[in-house]
């Protein structure tokens, strides 16, 4: 294995995806590192690849803890060049792609893998959203606070002020996300959902209910990240990558989002509109971050939010979140951020099944999240492209 | 014990912000002074379900931060006093500006 840097002319691809099982109740023995191994063996079976491939890998996961990437490493047995960890929830995956696309491209690894996933069980879950960072510790535990649904639900009746949206309304994505899910043998949930039983879901922080909410799971995703004469069968090209950070200093009331700012550089770096995409994949902690970020991308014609959710969403199905989103599928922790990334990598590669969108050669893609105090600090985007 | 809440402010640019940052977003000084903040508006409130399950509401406050700060009997557009309880930064109605539920 060489160590050093060179043969800077490599074109790096995205060659395979793969999801190890999500479960609300995982068997004993199914624990954080099983599930990444899992994620791990999956993804380099689907790229023609094995361990012994393999020079890089980037992990995201809060129950790794006390282990790190290196631990990760000893555990999988394989011996790397690149090695990076992120902390940062739903907003790892872009991060640590974009990270892993430069790597490649210089020639510091061949092969990476990035991983991500999670196991909290319910004393961890709680432990995690306590201590989530020193704000959070110090200025929201003390109210009685719960975790942030309490906070997207102030933001949630923000937006729909400001936008004259309804419940019904901002009920679209869930409703048109599980109606996805029912053809994704790998969503937890997975029975339609109608506007029926979605409005007179028990309130969990008014005016949010159970299924604007995400299911907590445990499960692991995985893309391999390497050059592209290394790769058989279809692979994906990352066209853009943009991020930006801490924008607002958690000052602003994100009825426009960092996604806003960041969208003219992402579409102008990828050569492509919102208009051109067949798919996308926004990160769906809540219904209302799903309407933010579509709209901030561009993503909703002539900014008519109603329309777009009833017509374009609900009847239409047009295909947001494929898998059903976290909403439908489930959050495995940080898993979150690189679930949307494997979705868009299978449904790109034609790899969807039931749910396969046709046509699908151009997707966007985000990571959102980290709540500093009173919403997410970190967006990311990636718009990706099928290369046959 | 229940004290009106103080907030820095940026020795240097008189930026007021909470909770506290180490350097100020703004101009990039690190010295704080104390100011009042103490009242302000509330913009929306959320219930909480469970026993006792607090009301939480993002207030506006008149120095400029925006805080999340329990709210007991607080309706969106209350003007509110703010006091920080046992480390909890709590949201009292005005008498007179509670004018809804």
């Amino acid at each position: 294995m060489r160590t050093t840097a060179g043969g800077a002319d490599g074109e790096a691809v995205i060659a395979a995806a793969y999801e190890a099982r999500y479960e609300r109740h995982p068997a004993a023995g199914r624990d954080t590192t099983a599930l990444l191994a899992e994620a791990f063996a999956g993804a380099l079976e689907e790229a023609g690849l094995t361990a012994a491939d393999v020079d890089g890998l980037g992990v995201a996961s809060f129950s790794l803890q006390p282990d790190h990437a290196i631990d990760l490493c000893w555990r999988l047995g394989i011996t790397v060049r690149w090695l990076m960890e992120d902390p940062h929830g739903g907003a790892s995956a872009v991060n640590l792609l974009q990270h892993a696309v430069r790597a490649v491209e210089a020639g510091d690894a061949e092969t990476i893998v990035l991983l991500a996933g999670d196991h909290l069980d319910r004393a961890a879950f709680a432990r995690l959203v306590r201590q989530y960072n020193r704000a959070t510790a110090e200025q929201l535990v003390p109210l009685g606070y719960p975790g942030p649904n309490a906070l997207f639900a102030m933001l949630t009746t923000r937006y729909g002020e400001a936008h004259g949206l309804d419940r019904e309304d901002l009920g679209c994505v869930p409703v048109a996300q599980r109606a996805w899910a029912g053809r994704n043998p790998g969503a937890v949930y997975r029975a339609p959902l109608s506007f029926e039983e979605y409005l007179a879901a028990p309130p969990v922080a008014t005016p949010l209910t159970r299924y604007d909410c995400v299911p907590v799971v445990a499960g692991a995703d995985a893309i391999v990240v390497t050059r592209r004469e290394r790769a058989a069968g279809p692979t994906v090209r990352v066209r853009a990558i943009a991020q930006l950070h801490n924008d607002d200093q958690q000052q602003d009331d994100r009825l426009r989002s960092g996604f806003a700012t960041l969208a003219p550089d992402l579409w102008r770096t990828a050569g492509v509109g919102p208009e051109d995409v067949d798919a996308a994949y926004v990160y769906d902690d809540y219904p209302v971050m799903a309407v933010v970020q579509a709209a901030d991308l561009g993503l909703v014609p002539g900014g008519d939010l109603r329309r777009w959710l009833r017509r374009t969403l609900v009847e239409e199905a047009w295909p947001l979140n494929t898998s059903g989103g976290q909403l439908s599928a489930g959050q495995a922790g940080a898993a979150a951020g690189l679930h949307g990334v494997v979705e868009a990598v299978q449904q790109l590669r034609g790899r969807a099944g039931e749910r396969q969108v046709p046509a699908c050669e151009l997707a966007v893609v985000t990571g959102y999240g980290m709540v500093l105090y009173r919403h997410g600090a970190c967006h990311g985007a990636a718009v990706l492209e099928r290369l046959s | 014990m229940s004290t009106p809440l103080r907030i820095p402010i940026c020795d240097r640019c008189a930026l007021a912000l909470w909770p506290p940052r180490t350097l100020c977003p703004r101009c990039g000084g690190g010295a704080w002074r104390e100011g009042d903040g103490s009242r302000g508006r509330a913009e929306q409130t959320t219930d909480l379900t469970g026993d006792g399950a607090p009301r939480l509401a993002t207030v506006r406050l008149d120095a400029g931060p925006v805080v999340i700060a329990r709210a007991p009997g607080v309706a969106a557009g209350d003007r509110v006093t703010l006091s920080l309880d046992a480390g909890a930064l709590q949201a009292d109605p005005d008498p007179g500006s509670h004018d809804r539920g």
